[in-house]
């Protein structure tokens, strides 16, 4: 069938969800389907511009197109009678991010009335999709909640699953992620700071200001740990990222609050590799289940006492890895499901 | 810059292809580019509610300057906005009441015609600078929208594709097989033809209904020695062969707007071009006698000019250089293009 991916613009913004678009664009042509990239622009300031755009999607035509793939606020409300939404997010700071400091729409009358008005569009026209899934469980409960609308979720694959192998567990962990506050990686360095095996640490990643690398040299520095966490800090190639997968004893994936399973986490599944993350690291906590896949931890001192008894125990790592690999199966994350929900 | 344009899905038209040059082309010369592609469809009753959708999208903030390609996407808001126009919607201007005419005449349709003139007079201003693709349309604006706009012809992507050969003993007519691109003409012309010239018509038909009468006439006249026809897309690099060794090119469209880009791909190997003195956008930038010959869209008048390029092959040679000359002449090269966009 013909199916349209229909997603936000933002000019010369490329993010998550423009390689999700490509990703499901180019499988849906190897299952032997027609597909296309639909993006609608879409500007947020000033606000009010965000009711204009709303309405915009509702008025555009979508024709020659047996079934529409809708990802995101706004561009969800175009109309057809054939959609079917794969929600990353809605308007978040309508919602869960209101009255938090990530609000971003203004708190005078007007602000008032254009959060109404996206709630209000929100429940009125996602309904309209003869189905929807989510790309995580916090999204759906959200829209549950919120919206008052049922959904399903359907985890995204990675687009080359088949390219991430196993060869040892060697004797570091491996920290994959742009360098940001939000990912936290001072976080894993504080925790090498405390652990008391001989474990080593590889970070791996462009920074995201010249603050970010500061904020993690320091803690290196302020702890002396030069000789067991390495830093490279830059855009690593996917065969130094795959090699790096394939030797290390396990991964660790610490972001704040994250509303998906980061790609990380899938990655170190397919690699068999047991993944350590935090109680409030968010949607990795759908896919990581302590003790069975890898390590739950909370604090600096828990991520050191996990880091500390993966590296004792190769054994224990192998067979969290193992066990990793199971549930990505269990799951059933794979783009055979992606493409049926998406066009059945 | 932002490319802006509208299209249909799945649907591979010019207007997509001269956005992807374009984009290509302001990227080459170290500009930031990205473009922005509505969904549009042209049908009549639902047409001022898309207006409408694209008018609400604002991209102010997006980049210093928007270039809106295909008809209503310069609606969307810009502070400096250029135009690169390829066409009105026809069927309001042009083509009103005429066979394709594509909104009716009934209260609503006048309405909806109203609106969309409208529309282009009062949006089609807020544009610093309007360019079009061929001087018909040009003029068009100034009937119409009483508008100046200057020409931009579109150049080739990587015209260095098109290369000269020697002359064989044959001219070529490479187009999607169609009414009104005239195969038909063309094959009726063979039956004319005093030279011992081949003719070679290469293009993926429309449909079957197109083809089959070219080749009953073929087959009624015995024509198989003297018209090829190869009825499928052909690959560029086959198209590039065929137009480098021929001894001319056939264009000869009804009424087109643009001059081809067939047009342009024989000038750049260094071949003359037939066409007719009712094909609309070739006749600016051929003249007759000079890089190509302009003849009556009759089958007998055709023959002559191609018996005309086989009698006398030093006229056709000249006329060759002359035609990849045009090409400097008009200035129509990429450089200029994104010159006089950003300019």
């Amino acid at each position: 069938m013909r199916v349209a991916i229909v997603n936000n613009q933002a000019p010369f913004v490329r993010g998550g969800a423009e390689l999700l678009a490509e990703w499901l664009h180019d499988k849906l042509e190897q299952y032997g389907h027609e597909a296309e990239i639909v993006r609608l622009p879409f500007q947020w300031t000033p606000p009010e511009r965000i009711v204009d755009h709303m309405l915009a999607a509702r008025l555009v035509r979508l024709a020659n197109v047996d079934r529409v793939v809708a990802l995101k606020f706004p561009a969800y409300y175009v109309p057809h009678e054939n959609k079917v939404l794969w929600l990353l997010h809605q308007f978040r700071q309508a919602y869960d991010l209101w009255g938090t400091p990530y609000q971003d729409l203004p708190d005078t009358p007007q602000g008032h009335r254009i959060r109404d008005a996206i709630i209000e569009g929100d429940r009125v026209h996602l309904g309209e999709a003869r189905h929807i899934f989510t790309n995580s469980e916090i999204v759906g409960r959200r829209l549950r909640y919120f919206s008052g609308l049922r959904s399903e979720v359907l985890f995204p694959p990675l687009f080359d699953s088949g390219a991430y192998r196993c060869e040892q567990y060697g004797d570091y962990f491996f920290f994959p992620s742009r360098i940001t506050a939000g990912k936290r990686q001072h976080l894993a360095a504080e925790a090498m700071a405390r652990s008391t095996s001989s474990a080593r640490l590889v970070i791996a990643g462009q920074p995201e200001s010249p603050e970010d690398r500061e904020r993690l040299m320091d803690v290196i520095h302020e702890h002396g740990l030069e000789r067991r966490v390495e830093v490279i800090d830059r855009w690593i190639s996917d065969e130094e990222k795959l090699a790096l997968f394939a030797g290390a004893r396990g991964v660790v994936y610490l972001p704040f609050g994250e509303d998906s399973y980061g790609y990380v986490t899938l990655e170190a599944f397919h690699a068999r590799k047991p993944v350590l993350t935090m109680l409030d690291s968010g949607g990795t906590l759908e896919l990581v289940q302590d003790g069975r896949n890898g390590r739950v931890c909370e604090g600096p001192e828990g991520l050191a006492r996990a880091i500390d008894e993966l590296a004792e125990d190769r054994a224990l790592a192998e067979s969290l890895g193992r066990s990793a690999l199971e549930t990505i199966d269990e799951l059933d994350i794979s783009w055979d499901r992606v493409i049926e929900c998406l066009t059945g | 810059m932002l490319i802006a344009s509208t299209y249909v899905p799945f649907i591979d038209g010019g207007g997509r292809m001269i956005v992807r040059d374009l984009a290509r082309a302001v990227r080459e010369r170290g500009h930031e580019v990205d473009t922005v592609e509505i969904p549009f469809l042209s049908s009549w009753d639902t047409m001022l509610e898309q207006m409408l959708a694209i008018r609400l999208m604002d991209v102010s903030d997006a980049a210093d300057v928007l270039v809106a390609i295909r008809t209503p996407s310069y609606l969307l808001r810009h502070p400096n906005k250029r135009l690169w126009f390829i066409h009105h919607h026809r069927g309001a201007y042009d083509l009103w009441n005429t066979p394709y005419q594509d909104i009716p005449a009934t209260p609503e349709g006048l309405g909806t015609r109203e609106a969309i003139i409208a529309a282009d007079n009062l949006y089609l201003r807020e544009s610093q600078r309007i360019f079009t693709n061929s001087q018909i349309v040009a003029d068009r604006l100034s009937k119409y929208n009483q508008l100046d706009a200057s020409v931009l012809y579109p150049p080739l992507w990587e015209p260095e594709r098109f290369v000269h050969a020697p002359a064989e003993n044959y001219v070529f007519y490479p187009c999607r097989i169609t009414g009104h691109k005239r195969q038909q003409l063309v094959v009726d012309a063979a039956c004319h033809l005093a030279s011992d010239v081949r003719i070679v018509i290469a293009g993926a038909p429309d449909s079957p209904d197109q083809l089959a009468p070219l080749q009953e006439t073929i087959v009624r006249h015995g024509l198989e020695d003297r018209v090829q026809l190869i009825p499928r897309w052909i690959t560029e690099q086959e198209k590039a062969d065929l137009i480098s060794r021929s001894a001319g090119v056939l264009y000869v469209p009804f009424l087109e707007d643009s001059y081809g880009y067939v047009t342009l791909e024989a000038f750049q190997a260094h071949k003359p071009v037939i066409t007719c003195s009712d094909s609309g956008g070739t006749l600016e930038i051929i003249e007759d006698g000079v890089n190509g010959l302009i003849v009556a869209p009759e089958p007998a008048a055709l023959a002559g000019a191609i018996d005309r390029l086989r009698a006398d092959p030093t006229e056709a040679r000249t006329m060759g250089e002359r035609a990849y000359a045009t090409l400097d002449a008009k200035q129509i090269n990429w450089d200029n293009v994104v010159g006089s966009l950003l300019a």
